[in-house]
């Protein structure tokens, strides 16, 4: 008799394990933050680099770009997104008011250094910094899965070497399945992203 | 301290058994009805419950006891976005509570029927939830022990001499824990009983 009660018990209990996520883009997250002081109904002019750098892991100061394909889905949508807020994009030697920069990881976030841009960013000098101004972003590490994080930069502010970052985005997700499901993930979380974002609201 | 004074209680329990000439045992398998706090949280009846208890009969109309139980509760909410400030965490949402409540029992049981035995008990001690929020591969998890009182009506029915049946319903009321709230929750058990 104890055994079958035993037995019972163990069935009623392996029975209350939870449901959880069934599918990879039920791990996908969007994470946004801003400056408060920055007025996102205003419109400007801003630049694109052609391609999302590969940080992954990586100390070293000149970065490779991701594949091409995961690159122009990001950059490509930024851009849909960013016109469709009525800004105008410039080359990056032109003065633009903002600065876009997309890199992508697929290890552990060490840290995310200004100097990656160094090749790209206009009147740049080594040894400069970013800063939030009036927001800090919760720093994401620790993660084995693909991260994008996407800066937008506000030039005209730099100051003692320190670049201005206006929003800060970053995607996570699973890095699995095909290359087309993986796209189509990326375009939903950068719709997400602007969507979540004081952009013209 | 709440944790050491449930031992503690039990452990006398135990020691005063000696002094017992009935008792008995249950496993209850239990569905969790959430409120309050718990409801805004995880709205689903839960279906994953189960309860042990023992006890011993002071009288022939009285018995005192023990028992501890596990309640898991799940609720898929869909994609939601948490905002606080400036920044915004949006994907899916999964939430998770599973509480386990530990307790001593005092129950008092109605008329002179052999067989069937109704009910009405009360259950003091503590209560440890677990309380988590997914989203993507974040998790957010608060955790902690409540105060837990425990009415109890039922049902208890012995079937040959050392077997039987219980059927009961249970207002788990747990103290407000700080992060959490209040998993308040009912639950329906229904399991089965052995004698000694």
């Amino acid at each position: 008799m104890r055994k079958v009660l035993l037995f019972s018990l163990f069935i009623l209990l392996a029975g209350c394990y939870p449901d959880g996520p069934e599918y990879t883009d039920e791990l996908d997250s969007v994470y946004t933050n801003y400056s408060p002081d920055f007025n996102f109904s205003q419109t400007y002019t801003y630049s694109l680099p052609d391609g999302v750098i590969d940080v992954s892991g990586s100390q070293n100061f000149n970065p490779d770009f991701i594949d091409t394909n995961f690159s122009n889905a990001i950059i490509n949508s930024l851009r849909t997104n960013l016109n469709a807020q009525g800004w105008t994009e410039v080359d990056e030697n032109d003065d633009p008011d903002i600065i876009v920069l997309a890199a992508a990881m697929d290890s552990n976030f060490l840290y995310y250094s200004v100097d990656w841009w160094g090749w790209y960013y206009p009147g740049y000098f080594p040894g400069w910094g970013w800063y939030y101004p009036g927001y800090f972003p919760t720093y994401v590490s620790g993660f084995s899965v693909g991260t994008i994080v996407i800066q937008m930069t506000s030039p005209s502010g730099i100051a003692d070497n320190q670049v201005p970052v206006e929003w800060v985005c970053v995607i996570n997700g699973l890095l699995e399945g095909s290359d087309a499901y993986i796209i189509d993930r990326i375009d939903a979380n950068i719709d997400q992203a602007f969507m979540q974002s004081p952009f013209n609201n | 301290m709440k944790i050491k004074i449930v031992l503690a209680a039990i452990f006398s329990l135990i020691c005063a058994q000696g002094f017992s000439q009935d008792s008995f045992g249950s496993v209850n398998y239990s569905i969790g009805f959430p409120s309050g706090d718990l409801k805004d949280f995880t709205d689903n009846v839960s279906g994953r419950g189960v309860a042990v208890d023992y006890a011993f009969m002071l009288k022939s109309n009285v018995s005192i006891g023990f028992g501890i139980g596990l309640q898991t509760f799940y609720e898929e909410k869909g994609y939601s976005s948490l905002t606080d400030g400036t920044q915004t965490l949006s994907g899916k949402q999964f939430n998770y509570v599973n509480a386990l409540p530990l307790y001593i029992n005092g129950a008092y049981y109605f008329g002179n029927s052999p067989n069937v035995k109704p009910y009405l008990g009360i259950g003091l001690g503590t209560m440890y939830v677990d309380k988590r929020a997914d989203i993507g591969i974040f998790e957010v998890v608060n955790d902690g022990w409540a105060f837990l009182v425990k009415p109890e009506v039922g049902l208890q029915y012995k079937a040959a001499a050392n077997i039987g049946l219980n059927l009961s319903y249970r207002y788990n009321y747990a103290s407000d824990i700080d992060n959490v709230g209040s998993m308040t929750y009912s639950s329906v058990m229904i399991g089965a009983v052995w004698f000694y």
